[in-house]
């Protein structure tokens, strides 16, 4: 049952109670009204046992006075009948005390026979001595009437006190009890369900099943839109959360997107500038010696002129393929790698002539590969060219070996060499563009190893090396599976 | 005149730009002693070799005046600058070396930092000056002589 037909039934029991008590109040009243009434007719017949005894002495007979007499007697019981109602009627008849009702109807008759008595002695169709009888036998019936009706009434208004008080006892009895108990199971379903909410989370698991299990009506109703909310704030606030969260990741990786690309600007303008700014004085240089008649040195200069516009071009170069490195190319064909390395050591050529360093390959593919041939191409020959580069002039037989193969849908390309290795301190820096790490024999851009790792990226692979004094290993898989 | 050249030091990676300096420095007619280094790493480990170079070159150890570069590979010019204040506090003979900076490079913030140390006595932007611009620039921060041919 809901706190709120509790509340109802407490208010209802009350109503009844209070009722009862203010009917009981009111019946008792008349029962004392009776009474009262009573002795009024007593009076009145006393008044008329009087002027009926002065007629008998005066022999002068005041008929007013009589009829004045017998109207005030026949009034009692007129008011007693007037204020009995149906349910003073039915209680009178069920205790059997309504002869009290019917001793009223036969005064009033009496009355009503006495006053017809007069009138018939006014007009004389009755003598003195019959009218005086008559109003004798009046008086004796009014007497005896007031006597009778004394009983029923007084046993009407015992009956009512001994059932309607105890009976409003016993209603207040129950109603205070049933307060209480009422009261009571609200006050424990709300302690219950503080409890139950203030319990802490890893004692309570199933706090959800609980909550439906002990709560009814209106706490339940309550408990559920308190739930309702404070999910919804929750989610907001998770929402909130993950937005800020998401801000917050997107503008540092923006920051360290901007920071890139400043230092890539000033790098490569750098490395751009340079070579130009040298040519600019060389050129400078080689029209003095002209000038000069110095025919041989200006022939140096322009010859290194021409290798700082060599080097230019390379940059040039190795940015474009920085840049297109990012772009998806539509351009997959199955790769050759057999002519992909025919290619690269043509391409290599200036870096091989002369070079004391044996390159090897070894190539063993259980498919054909589909992929983007350019990117290979680049991975390649940047791992490889490094390898040539930097070989170890204090070694007997400089080597660069490259064996590529495939298992279970993963490319492996292994390239290594005993080299001069990366200096150890240098090691987390070989991806950054714009690094070199030796100073003699630096010929490149600087960006061969991060144009390998955009690459490799873009091919969702990876790349790892081990490095030393003893030389270096560069392994790089590629998940053929994962390939457009 | 004096008949001794005073020692300068060339630190750059490149091999254009050192001949492009030190042939200016001819141009201008500067009596130097010139050595070169191709980076940062190189240059603080010949001057912290100080005892042997000492007796290698006794009258031109240690440089009087230092032309770094900005951009190099292993230690850069702003690594070396950090490094070379360090040496100078140590070695007394360093201490009345000076620096003149020698690079492409003109970022103002690199530039605030290398200005900050008090031995760095000028800025030369490579390509932007000729053999008189840097005649002056050098004869403003040492004594040396200028040839009469």
């Amino acid at each position: 049952m809901n706190i709120s037909k509790k509340l109802m039934l407490i208010v209802i029991l009350t109503t009844v109670e209070v009722s009862i008590t203010v009917f009981s109040a009111f019946e008792i009243a008349k029962g004392a009204k009776f009474h009262q009434l009573n002795f009024l007719h007593l009076k009145y017949i006393n008044q008329l046992s009087k002027s009926i005894n002065e007629i008998e002495i005066d022999k002068s007979i005041d008929t007013k006075t009589i009829e004045s007499n017998i109207l005030a007697i026949k009034q009692q019981p007129i008011d007693c009948l007037e204020e009995i109602n149906i349910l003073n009627k039915v209680i009178m008849e069920i205790i059997n005390t309504n002869q009290a009702l019917t001793i009223c109807e036969k005064d009033i008759e009496v009355a009503d026979t006495a006053l017809s008595s007069l009138k018939q002695y006014e007009n004389r169709a009755i003598d003195r001595h019959t009218f005086l009888t008559s109003l004798n036998h009046a008086l004796y019936n009014f007497n005896e009437h007031s006597e009778n009706f004394e009983e029923p009434i007084r046993k009407t208004v015992s009956f009512i006190l001994i059932t309607l008080i105890p009976l409003v006892l016993i209603i207040s009895l129950f109603n205070i009890l049933f307060i209480s108990y009422l009261s009571r199971t609200i006050s424990n379903s709300i302690h219950n369900l503080t409890l139950l909410l203030s319990s802490k989370p890893k004692d309570n698991i199933n706090l959800d099943e609980d909550l439906e299990k002990n709560t009814t009506g209106e706490l339940k109703a309550l408990i559920i839109a308190a739930r309702q909310r404070i999910r919804e704030d929750f989610f907001n606030l998770e929402n909130n959360k993950e937005l800020q969260a998401i801000v917050k990741t997107q503008t540092a990786s923006l920051q360290q997107a901007n920071d890139e690309l400043a230092q890539f600007a000033y790098r490569a303008s750098h490395d751009l500038k340079s070579p130009l700014s040298g040519a600019k004085s060389l050129a400078q240089f080689v029209i003095l010696d002209i000038e000069a008649g110095d025919t041989k040195e200006a022939i140096n200069n322009a010859k290194i002129i021409y290798q700082q516009m060599e080097k230019l071009e390379t940059l040039v170069v190795d940015i474009l393929l920085l840049a297109k490195a990012d772009i998806s190319s539509e351009d997959i064909t199955p790769i050759d790698f057999d002519q992909l390395i025919i290619d690269m050591k043509e391409r290599l050529a200036w870096l091989m002539k002369d070079n004391p360093c044996t390159l090897e390959t070894n190539i063993t593919l259980s498919k054909p590969i589909t992929s983007d041939k350019a990117r290979f191409a680049q991975i390649i020959e940047n791992v490889i060219s490094n390898g040539l580069k930097y070989y170890d002039k204090t070694k007997p037989s400089p080597y660069v070996k490259c064996d590529i193969f495939d298992k279970s849908d993963i490319l492996t390309i292994i390239v290594s060499d005993n080299g001069i290795g990366i200096p150890e301190q240098h090691q987390d820096e070989v991806f950054d563009m714009f690094k070199r790490f030796h100073v003699k024999n630096s010929t490149g851009s600087g960006l061969g190893m991060a144009l390998v790792k955009k690459h490799i990226e873009f091919l969702k692979g990876d790349i790892s090396f081990e490095s030393s004094k003893d030389g270096t290993i560069f392994t790089i898989t590629i998940p053929m599976d994962k390939q457009v | 005149m004096n008949a001794v050249k005073p020692p300068i030091l060339i630190i750059d990676d490149d091999e254009v730009d050192r001949y492009v300096l030190k042939r200016l420095i001819k141009e201008a007619k500067l009596e130097l002693t010139i050595f070169e280094k191709n980076d940062g790493q190189e240059a603080l480990d010949f001057l912290n070799d100080y005892e042997n170079n000492r007796q290698e070159y006794p009258e031109e150890f240690p440089p009087i005046l230092i032309f770094l570069d900005i951009n190099m590979p292993r230690i850069n010019g702003i690594q070396f600058l950090e490094e070379f204040s360090k040496l100078r506090t140590k070695v007394d003979d360093i201490q009345s070396c000076v620096v003149m900076m020698f690079s492409s490079s003109e970022r103002e913030e690199e530039k605030a930092i290398i200005m900050a140390h008090d031995f760095v006595k000028g800025y030369l932007v490579k390509g932007t000056f000729k053999a008189q611009e840097l005649k002056e620039q050098v004869l403003s921060v040492i004594d040396a002589p200028v040839s009469d041919i």
